[in-house]
């Protein structure tokens, strides 16, 4: 009969890898580890430092993300043009930097915007 | 019911024709696959362009990087739909946003590295003035220029995490890394965020408030 090995523990010593960090303070760890990983936080300042550390950054960015910047309108428009811009004039110059167009296949494109036409047509 | 043949997003219900009128836009689509049910090209671009753009101007930094990087974007969006497979349609929009960064950054390094002395001006110029870079940038200047202080693979692993809010597997998959490694630019990156911050005087700002 084999003997079942006691699940591992953290000494004192044996800190959190810096990437079990990360996993930690985002949730990724699975149960296990994260049990593991807490255990050895409430004992360790240095790792539960890295952790706070970890928090703080993320905190930051998190909050800081609501206030999103929005595209302006007239990128808007491009967007809205790229079917027609790219169907009429394949080949054409679209960007400010001058990077080349991508090819369209003309006969392709025509074949996707008769079927997008008709799935549209058959929604309404 | 249809059978199902798509992978859904872990949140995602498995779908009947009660939760199917709760979608709207091309989630029908990822969860039907039915063609007809995919938007207009309008629609689509009211859906996700914010969101793109978000992204592409926190990867980027800049307003103008960013809004080459939304368009270039759609543009393949537009040239791959009719190949484009139900499956997640923001995950798609963040690959293809993500890897056209990366892309440009390395594009530019090459530049750089090619560049001859007397091409050397043409360089910068490309560049955005300080000015379009903290003009709307309302993430918070210093974070920001934290943010744009990283690698643009770490970069793009944190923005990825705390901006967008994806899960490590998705940061995995749609940076095309191992999970070790998306944990790791996490980590590191976030680290470096600090050390920039502290070392310009901002530590603060990570502590009480991001604006």
């Amino acid at each position: 009969m084999t003997m079942v090995q006691p699940p591992r523990r953290f000494g004192s010593t044996e800190h959190l890898a810096s990437e079990a960090v990360a996993a930690y303070v985002d949730g990724e760890l699975r149960m296990a580890p994260y049990l593991r990983a807490a255990q050895h936080l409430a004992e360790c300042p240095e790792c539960a430092a890295e952790v706070e550390a970890q928090q703080q950054a993320r905190r930051a960015l998190r909050a800081a993300a609501e206030d999103a910047p929005e595209m302006s309108s007239s990128l808007r428009g491009a967007l809205c043009s790229i079917p027609s811009h790219l169907f009429d004039v394949p080949g054409a110059d679209r960007t400010r930097n001058g990077a080349k167009a991508p090819e369209v296949d003309a006969a392709q494109s025509e074949a996707w915007f008769a079927a997008r036409r008709w799935a549209i047509r058959r929604r309404r | 019911m249809p059978e199902s043949r798509t992978v859904l997003p872990p949140d995602a219900v498995p779908f009947d024709e009660a939760s199917l009128e709760d979608l709207s836009g091309t989630a029908v689509f990822d969860a039907t696959g039915d063609r007809a049910s995919m938007p207009s090209w309008d629609e689509l671009v009211r859906e996700h362009g914010d969101r793109v753009y978000r992204l592409a101007y926190r990867l980027s930094g800049n307003a103008q990087d960013a809004e080459d990087l939304t368009q270039d974007t759609f543009i393949r969006v537009f040239r791959s739909l009719q190949d484009y497979q139900p499956g997640t349609f923001e995950g798609w929009l963040h690959r293809i946003t993500t890897n056209l960064f990366l892309d440009m950054v390395r594009r530019r390094n090459r530049i750089r590295m090619e560049a001859l002395p007397e091409d050397y001006d043409r360089v910068p110029a490309k560049g955005p003035n300080p000015e379009e870079i903290y003009h709307d940038a309302r993430l918070g200047a210093d974070l920001q220029s934290a943010l744009d202080s990283l690698g643009p693979e770490y970069r793009a692993a944190v923005v990825l995490c705390d901006i967008e809010g994806l899960s490590y597997e998705e940061i995995g998959a749609t940076l095309g890394v191992k999970l070790g490694t998306v944990r790791s630019r996490i980590h590191r990156g976030r680290q470096a965020l600090r050390e920039y911050l502290r070392e310009n005087g901002k530590a603060e700002v990570v502590r009480v408030d991001a604006g």
